[in-house]
């Protein structure tokens, strides 16, 4: 079974391929910046945005946390192309709120900032997910403690849970990298334009045949597998 | 050392009514689920709470120290560091160094919360609320988690450290052995304080049968119109004593263990003697000038 799993892996070095031949085109390069940049930044942002909001789920309780649940929860189960044409729809040129966004000089329909969404949207449920099982695990009496030593609510939380939590919340977002950059159903309708690595994988194949992308898979694989891989076997370990 | 008046009214999880005087170290005795862990924590600002003093203020403006059951040391930091906690400005470690030495802790100053002894994080859990000045200490089940020898060490140590600073202390407590070393003695029953005072006199005379065995009292009876409490090991056989037929008799480790008399049997340890002296069915004559009135 686990030789089954690995399999995919051993095609890097049995695929029929001439790696001499094969090299980075300038849109395989342009695709590569894409991906990184734009998962960084929507890294920044999930984790400013998504850290307090994990925090919020993991310590409510009651019938209102459940409805917050159950939205984060929403896009994060929803298959990425049916998520992708609802954003195409909601964010698109036609729509209300894609106008008010056009308006503001925010075109959200293949441009950066569509990436950006289109990352966000896949990756931030999944950080929320992670962060609040990471944040729920630490008992909130040290943060009560944290109090009665002087420091605000907030203060508390940064100085005493957030370390506490920091390795699952570093699993969290490794986890979201990998989601930010390998999307490609969501990409697909909101943001074909810029290129990320996984549509120019995609074009790749198309026009080229498996053989020529195998230098860009290469290097979307070493984007995304072994710093997870570390994060999450050391939050395991703990 | 200055006194606390303490007023307080809680609603849950617990519902009571806590009036006492904190002075000197002050234990707040009560049976397990009376609301003991509750009523510190209100007064540490971490449940609502209406009283006096200190109502409606967040735990971090309260002057008041917590040290809770499970001592809470942060596990990401240092000794050191958790020394440090409450402390602000660039000398915050320099002045928790000094404290570490002052208390006898500085050999732990590096360790971190997992390599130390139950007796040892409760000395720094005090260090690190000391660090930051106040009004009155609160220590939850100070005994908690400890072996009884170390227990003993520890409880004198916390006694002795809190003396000396002059900080008032009110410590819960389930265990009448330790509220037997407090200077004053609060006595937590049915959601009130149902006694206070010196903790010598509220020993030497409970007000109700529930303050007895509170007290640790094993034996509560009933003669001439009153009620009596008396410990265990404080009747002794005596031929001018009161008669008492033997009902049962057990070995001990530390002696003999009697149960005498017919409707409440007085239960009875002794600390010397051998089983063939004391055949159930037999007349005993015992001593119970130690008792105690109660009310």
């Amino acid at each position: 079974m686990l030789g089954f799993l690995f399999a995919p892996l051993t095609g890097l070095v049995t695929a029929d391929t001439a790696w001499q031949q094969a090299e980075l085109s300038q849109a395989d390069w342009r695709a590569i910046a894409t991906s990184l940049l734009g998962g960084a930044a929507s890294m920044v942002i999930i984790v400013l945005a998504g850290t307090p909001l994990a925090f919020h789920l993991a310590r409510a309780r009651g019938g209102l946390a459940l409805l917050m649940e159950a939205l984060v929860l929403l896009p994060a189960l929803m298959p990425t192309l049916a998520l992708g044409i609802l954003l195409a729809v909601v964010y698109g040129p036609s729509a209300p709120l894609g106008r008010a966004f056009a308006a503001l000089g925010m075109v959200l329909t293949n441009t950066p900032a569509a990436f950006l969404l289109a990352t966000i949207y896949a990756a931030l449920p999944t950080y929320v997910i992670a962060a609040r099982g990471a944040l729920a695990q630490v008992s909130p009496d040290y943060e009560a403690l944290a109090r009665t030593l002087g420091d605000t609510p907030l203060k508390a939380r940064l100085r005493v849970t957030l370390p506490l939590a920091r390795r699952g919340l570093a699993a969290a977002l490794a986890l979201a990298w990998v989601r930010a950059l390998g999307e490609f159903g969501i990409v697909l309708m909101i943001a074909y334009y810029p290129a990320g690595m996984p549509v120019q994988l995609w074009t790749d194949v198309q026009d080229l045949g498996l053989q020529a992308v195998f230098p860009l898979v290469t290097i979307f694989l070493l984007a995304t597998l072994p710093v997870p891989l570390w994060l999450g076997l050391r939050a395991r370990a703990r | 050392m200055s006194a606390i008046v303490i007023d307080y009214v809680l609603a849950a999880p617990v519902a009571l009514q806590a009036q006492l005087t904190v002075q000197g170290f002050t234990a707040l005795l009560g049976r397990s689920g009376e609301g003991k862990t509750s009523l510190l924590r209100a007064l540490a600002g971490l449940l609502p709470a209406t009283g006096t003093p200190w109502q409606g203020q967040a735990p971090e403006k309260r002057p008041v120290g917590y040290l809770p059951q499970e001592t809470l040391l942060f596990p990401h930091l240092s000794v050191l560091e958790n020394t440090a906690y409450a402390l602000r400005g660039r000398s915050r470690k320099d002045k928790a160094q000094a404290l570490l030495e002052e208390l006898g802790l500085a050999a732990l100053a590096a360790r971190r919360p997992h390599e130390l002894s139950g007796g040892q994080a409760k000395r720094v859990a005090l260090a690190r609320a000391l660090a930051r000045g106040m009004e009155l200490l609160l220590l939850d089940e100070p005994s908690s988690g400890l072996d009884t020898m170390t227990r003993d060490a520890t409880l004198d140590w916390l006694i002795e450290t809190t003396a000396a600073r002059r900080v008032p202390v009110l410590a819960a407590t389930h265990d009448h052995e330790v509220a037997a070393r407090a200077d004053h003695l609060a006595l937590l029953a049915d959601g009130r304080i149902i006694q206070h005072g010196r903790a010598r006199d509220v020993f030497e005379a409970p007000v109700s049968r529930a303050a007895a065995e509170l007290l640790g009292y094993e034996n509560v009876f009933e003669q001439d119109g009153a009620l009596w409490a008396i410990r265990s090991t404080g009747i002794f056989p005596d031929e001018a004593g009161e008669p008492f037929p033997v009902r049962t008799v057990r070995e001990t480790g530390t002696g003999l263990r009697l149960s005498c008399g017919d409707e409440h049997p007085l239960m009875v340890d002794l600390p010397d003697g051998r089983l063939d002296d004391y055949l159930p069915g037999n007349i005993l004559r015992l001593n119970l000038c130690a008792k105690k009135r109660i009310g």
